[in-house]
């Protein structure tokens, strides 16, 4: 992935509803003469390309899980589960064997073979295809068909996430086809074909996207008929379009605008745990920020329970650790250890930063995104610094520049963060928060903070064979960025999801086709 | 309605000097635990998301609300008066070149140059007053230079030349006072131009930092509160309409009680 606002992207759509979908009707009726079994869904963000390639964001994986499906995919616990592929082995730790599902086309009728199973996940490799995915995939050496209906994957390295991952990335299109397109597959152009339970009927990158019931879909009909996607990108307009009735639904209900939703009559919000987290990073490498005091005396000054309540209003929770709560579930069940932490205390504070070479306090410039809920942190967090003489210069820019700006690890100082995951597996997580590669220019470790030591943990998590040696590797990389701190965890949301009462749907964490989910009420 | 209109202006002014002080809150004091509540005895304008004072943070975001478009007004103001009035006193070529210069800087874009230059190039808020300064200046010249071109027709101009008075003083001395009511007018309507552009550069989160007491900032970062505490972005909302009422009503006064003085 190239940028948090794609990881963030990602997330939202794994985010969002599941439900078991039965047969149908299609019946004539109900608001602005749509069908009963049509959704009219409301989007904040436009989807740009239909193909995880070139399109690793929310809004256009948003539609992707609905078209294209993935060899494997996530069950309600976010453990891997068969879809395209029905099952597999691992005859060694560096080798998958996936048996692919018989009987299964593509929405033009054409059969799916093993060979395009296997060129769909060794084109994220081809620098040619220049894939937005290809980080989820670089321990994979080769991919390769095997008879007729199997594939084999070859590691350079075992890679304990790699499932979680593929369950993401590897989506199955026809190889005739994105053969063809390397570099504009799933362009407006282009379109894209796939083996899901809908089919693109149009696609417009301004105007919007229709999507129709797959006749070739392998697995169980949707409910829906008929799905119309419109972009609208003003979060107070979207809402309103739900009250109204023009639209039927969304996912972009934001946890601090919950209260808002909630009165709002015929439109149901739902909220469930999100794979995410929101978090500060402190430039281990700048000045100041080298000293592990005053880090650790950052972490005592901010008040990250009233950071958490403001940003949440109680559809979310104070994070412990700069992890995902459902990956901290994933990794430790209930009993997760009890790390280290810095409790809200000015006194504390400032005794840290007194056994620091900065006992005064100093000045930081801090550039930030000015959209989203940067600013509001931002200012929260310079005002609890204040008290301690450490004062934040606030810097806005706009949002493309400060990403850039970000991922080029420009002047980072303390930085605000929001970003979202995809799997349970925390093997997609630390490589970002400790990985010295990804402290480099368009890397997720904007702190910095990396060390042999911790690569070396890295290559230990991905080869772990077990879940107690996975345990152990990621305790020791939770427990060092304790002590350290380069990161300051605040806190989790929930995401939301809200529906018109015609529509019902069960929504949890690791859904990903949420048009799948959806059914008529009463239906 | 003058005495209204300039009190009005007064105690704008007034809240641009001294807002500051007289604030009954410190306006960056934060209050997370009490975020956004209605008006009380203890905050008479209720407090935004952080639990900041709305009421104090209008008061001290007078001067930056109002400072700033009062230099956009005079430097657009001083420079006008000047190019127009030399354009129309030299006519010909000079005139010529600046007019086509000035119609080239109106055509374009004032409000997506000034996004362009200090949300995507930087270089802060002093940049966009200065840009701000020299896109209005262009239509001004324009009208300060027809006027010119009208006034050096009258015998009073035509006698000052015959006299062989320098250009400069027939420009300044004699030119410029029958010009005044218009160019006083004009300086109240670039006040409150920049004072609505930089509100809505604010209102983009363009220049300012996030907390900055400012009108216009106070709206955007307000405007989803408006079911909390409705007046944490009506208020300034409503400050910005009055403020720029009243000196757009005050400069047609002043216009027609100057050129009525003219022509007395």
């Amino acid at each position: 992935m190239t940028s948090s606002t794609l990881r963030a992207a990602l997330a939202a759509l794994l985010l969002l509803p599941v439900a078991a979908c039965a047969g149908s009707t299609t019946q004539k009726g109900s608001a602005g003469g749509t069908a009963r079994d049509t959704l009219r869904w409301a989007s904040e963000g436009s989807a740009n390309n239909l193909d995880i390639a070139h399109g690793f964001n929310g809004a256009s994986t948003l539609i992707q899980a609905a078209v294209l499906d993935t060899m494997v995919a996530l069950d309600k616990q976010g453990a891997p589960a068969p879809r395209l592929a029905e099952s597999w082995t691992r005859p060694d730790p560096k080798t998958y064997l996936f048996k692919l599902r018989q009987g299964v086309k593509f929405s033009d009728g054409t059969p799916l073979t093993a060979d395009d199973a296997a060129f769909s996940l060794a084109r994220h490799l081809d620098p040619v295809v220049a894939s937005q995915a290809a980080a989820y995939f670089t321990s994979v050496k080769s991919v390769e068909p095997v008879g007729a209906d199997q594939v084999k994957v070859t590691m350079k390295k075992p890679n304990s996430a790699f499932l979680a991952l593929a369950a993401i990335a590897w989506q199955v299109t026809p190889r005739k086809l994105a053969e063809a397109h390397p570099k504009d597959l799933g362009s407006p152009e282009v379109g894209t074909i796939g083996t899901g339970a809908f089919k693109v009927d149009k696609f417009s990158i301004t105007s919007g996207i229709e999507l129709s019931r797959n006749p070739h879909h392998w697995g169980e009909k949707p409910a829906l008929s008929k799905v119309e996607i419109k972009n609208i990108s003003d979060p107070e307009t979207l809402r309103l379009a739900l009250q109204s009735g023009e639209m039927d639904a969304t996912r972009d209900v934001s946890p601090r605008e919950a209260r808002k939703w909630k009165g709002m009559a015929g439109v149901k919000p739902t909220f469930f745990p999100g794979n995410n987290i929101a978090y500060l990073s402190l430039a281990v490498g700048n000045g100041p920020l080298k000293d592990v005091h005053v880090r650790r005396a950052i972490a005592h000054a901010v008040n990250r329970k009233a950071i958490a309540d403001l940003m949440t209003q109680g559809n979310g929770q104070p994070a412990a650790v700069v992890m995902p709560p459902p990956q901290v579930s994933a990794v430790y069940g209930t009993a997760v250890p009890a790390f280290k932490e810095y409790p809200y205390d000015i006194a504390a504070a400032k005794a840290e930063l007194a056994k620091s070479a900065h006992a005064g306090g100093f000045e930081m410039k801090v550039a930030y995104g000015s959209t989203g809920d940067s600013g509001t942190v931002m200012q929260a967090v310079a005002a609890d610094l204040a008290k301690i003489g450490i004062k934040l210069t606030l810097e806005p820019m706009p949002a493309d520049k400060y990403m850039n700006k970000m991922m080029e690890h420009d002047g980072l100082t303390v930085q605000f963060h929001e970003l979202a995951y995809g799997t349970p597996d925390p093997g997609e997580l630390l490589p970002d928060m400790v990985g010295s590669v990804a402290a480099k220019p368009q890397g997720f470790n904007f702190s910095g903070y990396s060390s042999p030591e911790l690569d070396a943990k890295l290559e230990d998590l991905a080869a772990s064979a077990t879940d107690e040696e996975k345990r152990k590797h990621v305790t020791d990389m939770l427990n060092d960025l304790a002590e350290q701190v380069p990161y300051i965890p605040l806190y989790a949301t929930n995401n939301g999801f809200a529906l018109n009462e015609k529509f019902t749907a069960e929504v949890h964490t690791w859904t990903e086709n949420i048009f799948a989910a959806v059914r008529p009420a009463g239906s | 309605m003058r005495a209204v209109l300039i009190t009005v202006l007064a105690l704008a002014g007034l809240a641009a000097l001294v807002g500051d002080a007289v604030a009954p809150h410190d306006p960056a004091a934060q209050n997370l635990v009490l975020g956004a509540v209605g008006p009380s005895a203890d905050h008479w304008l209720g407090t935004d998301e952080l639990g900041r004072d709305v009421l104090s943070r209008l008061l001290a975001g007078a001067g930056s609300a109002l400072f700033w478009p009062v230099l956009v007004a005079v430097g657009t103001t001083l420079l006008s008066t000047a190019l127009g009035l030399y354009a129309g006193y030299r006519g010909g070529w000079v005139d010529s070149l600046m007019m086509r210069v000035a119609d080239l800087a109106i055509a374009m874009p004032g409000m997506l140059v000034l996004i362009v230059l200090v949300g995507v190039i930087g270089g802060g808020y002093g940049w966009a007053v200065l840009a701000m300064a020299v896109l209005f200046t262009p239509g001004d010249i324009r009208v300060v230079r027809s006027l010119t071109l009208a006034q050096r027709q009258m015998a009073y101009a035509e006698a000052a030349y015959t006299l062989g008075l320098r250009p400069s003083r027939i420009m300044f001395r004699h030119l410029l006072p029958n010009l005044a009511p218009t160019v006083v007018a004009s300086a109240l309507l670039s006040f409150v131009a920049a004072l609505v552009s930089l509100a809505g550069l604010s209102f983009l989160g363009i220049g300012l930092p996030a907390g900055t007491p400012d009108w216009g900032l106070m709206i955007e970062e307000n405007r989803g509160l408006l079911d909390l505490n409705p007046l944490a972005s009506i208020a300034p909302a409503a400050l910005i309409t009055v403020v720029a009422s009243a000196a757009t009503l005050l400069g047609d006064r002043l216009f027609e009680t100057m050129s009525e003085g003219g022509a007395r």
